[in-house]
């Protein structure tokens, strides 16, 4: 893994433009920059990220089925007692899950580590699955690089793939984001291509203006009713908002599916280290009111060398998050988050790379990994202001 | 709305019912029949084969809409007795299917009602009415979806034409048709609303 400094298309504003992509820049910092990439091993990418994510998910689920079947946890991890139904049913059910993006912590030689789970409403989702594709296409094309170059990102074929697992074939799905956000809505625009091309219908509403019929049904801002509705909307949010007490009886079949409230909270990352304590590709990590007894102990000396990083439970886009260690002290901006339930996991700072902090997103589409996206930072945190950095496989 | 065109088999214990006990001066007692079994309905007195399966596919139809339907298959047979419910079939097919969370009761037979009253035969189906029947967990009475109770061990022939009255429709509507939608405004209203990381 090296950042290798390449030259930008010449069009790719222009290219950026006409796909709709209007937050390449935002606030004036480019979001969008391909002035580098990334470029990675054949290996790197299948035994150091492939196989891991894949093994993270599976991982996951074992831990949403603990969860489910345990009270103590669901009130652990704050999910509503009125909806604990809601989503144990779910995963009883056997509802299936859409996608996901694994936040991972990777230098390129030690192994990646999960610094958490976007289970729920991951977004970028677009400038992964098909920009990155298409800069990688002109690059080769343009002999920037060098014939044979390829990428991890299947992305896009997975999630149509996926999309016709789900449903059958003509299926109405609704996409939901909030309104006047165009970095969601560009995730929401991607997926329901990704719908079309299964063979779905794919229709639009906000969040804001979803209704309930005297039917006790969702309708969307056009009063027609959905039986499937893709949310860009947190569970969290969902479940604790007025017409949560719809949701059950609604006849409606959500995306992600009600149980990813279990990964979508940071309280997933102490049950997956009681769970799989040791694993290589976990940190240690505890609920903040449980630093103590033998497990604590276990990984105490590691917590006193590298610090810790203390997060509220539910949080996004790096808000509310302390970094606390002997020679960093780093607060990232509050959001109002930081009234919920905390959890602290060891310390692993990013790897500063020649033109920053990267982290990288690894997708997971069903339940398997299919491409990687690279966010870089010029703080450790990353934030809503990182860019996105293409990437390549060595030819 | 998908429609079954078939009959529920039936479990109720008792036969069919016919008694034309005719009450002439209260005009909204009718005649009625317990019907459990479609077959038999058309040798009930005043009835035909065409009215008959014309009234077994009204039941039918109104067992789907107005059928008491219920949050999970515990709650509904509390309410309707062990062994008697099952999955909501119009969820199942109009794209909730998979979520395994809506229940209704099996109907037990219906309440085919006479409307001409005063042993007259019923000319066609127009002038009968069909109330879809439900076991009850606690006792042998049967009841319908708007709370009309009969005992069929004991049942006289005759209801009171209310008896018929419609309940409110319990199904939902396909999705992409155009719902009531009688409010809005109720997502979207987190701080911490919009999505990301």
């Amino acid at each position: 893994m090296k950042s290798i400094d390449l030259p930008e298309r010449p069009d790719w504003r222009t290219k950026a433009e006409e796909a709709g992509f209007h937050f390449h820049t935002i606030g004036g910092e480019p979001y969008w920059d391909e002035s580098s990439a990334y470029e990675f091993t054949l290996q790197q990418i299948e035994e150091d990220l492939e196989a891991p994510t894949t093994e993270l998910h599976a991982m996951c689920r074992e831990a949403v089925a603990h969860v489910t079947a345990s009270e103590e946890l669901m009130e652990k991890m704050d999910i509503p007692r009125q909806h604990w139904d809601l989503v144990a049913n779910s995963w009883r059910a056997g509802e299936p899950e859409l996608y996901g993006r694994f936040d991972l912590r990777y230098d390129g030689t030690s192994p990646a580590v999960m610094l958490e789970y976007n289970a729920d409403t991951p977004t970028s989702y677009y400038e992964a699955a098909t920009f990155q594709w298409e800069w990688l296409e002109d690059m080769v094309a343009a002999g920037a690089l060098p014939q044979g170059s390829d990428q991890f990102n299947s992305i896009f074929d997975k999630t149509v793939d996926r999309f016709a697992e789900i449903f059958a074939k003509d299926t109405d799905v609704h996409f939901a984001s909030v309104a006047d956000h165009p970095e969601d809505l560009g995730t929401v625009e991607t997926l329901a291509w990704a719908a079309r091309h299964a063979g779905l219908g794919a229709h639009y509403t906000t969040m804001q203006s979803i209704g309930i019929t005297d039917t006790l049904q969702f309708a969307d801002g056009e009063g027609r009713v959905m039986g499937a509705l893709f949310k860009l909307y947190p569970w969290e949010d969902l479940l604790r908002e007025e017409f949560s007490q719809y949701l059950a009886g609604a006849q409606c079949r959500y995306l992600e599916p009600a149980w990813k409230a279990v990964l979508s909270n940071k309280a997933i990352l102490p049950i997956l280290w009681e769970m799989f304590e040791g694993h290589p590709n976990l940190l240690p990590a505890f609920f903040d009111s449980e630093m103590s007894g033998p497990r604590f102990d276990r990984a105490a000396d590691a917590f006193a060398r590298e610090g810790m990083v203390r997060k509220p439970i539910f949080s996004r886009e790096g808000a509310d998050i302390t970094i606390e260690s002997a020679d960093h002290h780093e607060v990232s901006p509050i959001k109002g988050y930081g009234a919920h339930r905390k959890i602290v996991q060891l310390y692993r700072p990013l790897p500063r790379f020649a033109r920053g902090y990267a982290v990288i997103g690894s997708w997971v589409v069903g339940q398997e990994a299919c491409g990687i996206g690279i966010r870089e930072d010029n703080s450790l945190i990353t934030q809503d202001s990182s860019r996105f950095k293409p990437h390549y496989i060595k030819a | 709305m998908k429609r079954s065109p078939h009959m529920r088999k039936v479990t109720l214990g008792v036969a069919a019912i016919s008694v034309f006990a005719v009450t002439a001066c209260r005009e909204e007692i009718v005649p009625v029949n317990l019907i459990d079994n479609p077959a038999e309905c058309a040798s009930q007195p005043g009835m035909t084969a065409a009215i008959c399966e014309e009234a077994a596919l009204e039941a039918a139809q109104t067992h789907l809409e107005t059928a008491p339907r219920y949050d999970g298959l515990a709650l509904c047979e509390e309410q309707h007795g062990v062994g008697n419910c099952e999955e909501d079939p119009v969820a199942a097919q109009s794209g909730g299917g998979g979520m395994g969370s809506i229940f209704l009761p099996m109907m037990m037979g219906y309440l085919l009602g006479n409307m001409m009253g005063g042993g007259r035969a019923a000319a066609s189906a127009a002038d009968t009415r069909t109330a879809p029947l439900y076991p009850t967990a606690n006792s042998s009475n049967v009841r319908t979806a708007a709370g009309a109770s009969v005992n069929p061990g004991t049942f006289a022939g005759q209801m009171p034409a209310n008896s018929f009255n419609r309940a409110p429709t319990t199904a939902g509507r396909p999705p992409m048709t155009q719902g009531n939608v009688r409010a809005t405004g109720g997502f979207g209203t987190s701080n911490t609303g919009t999505a990301g990381g």
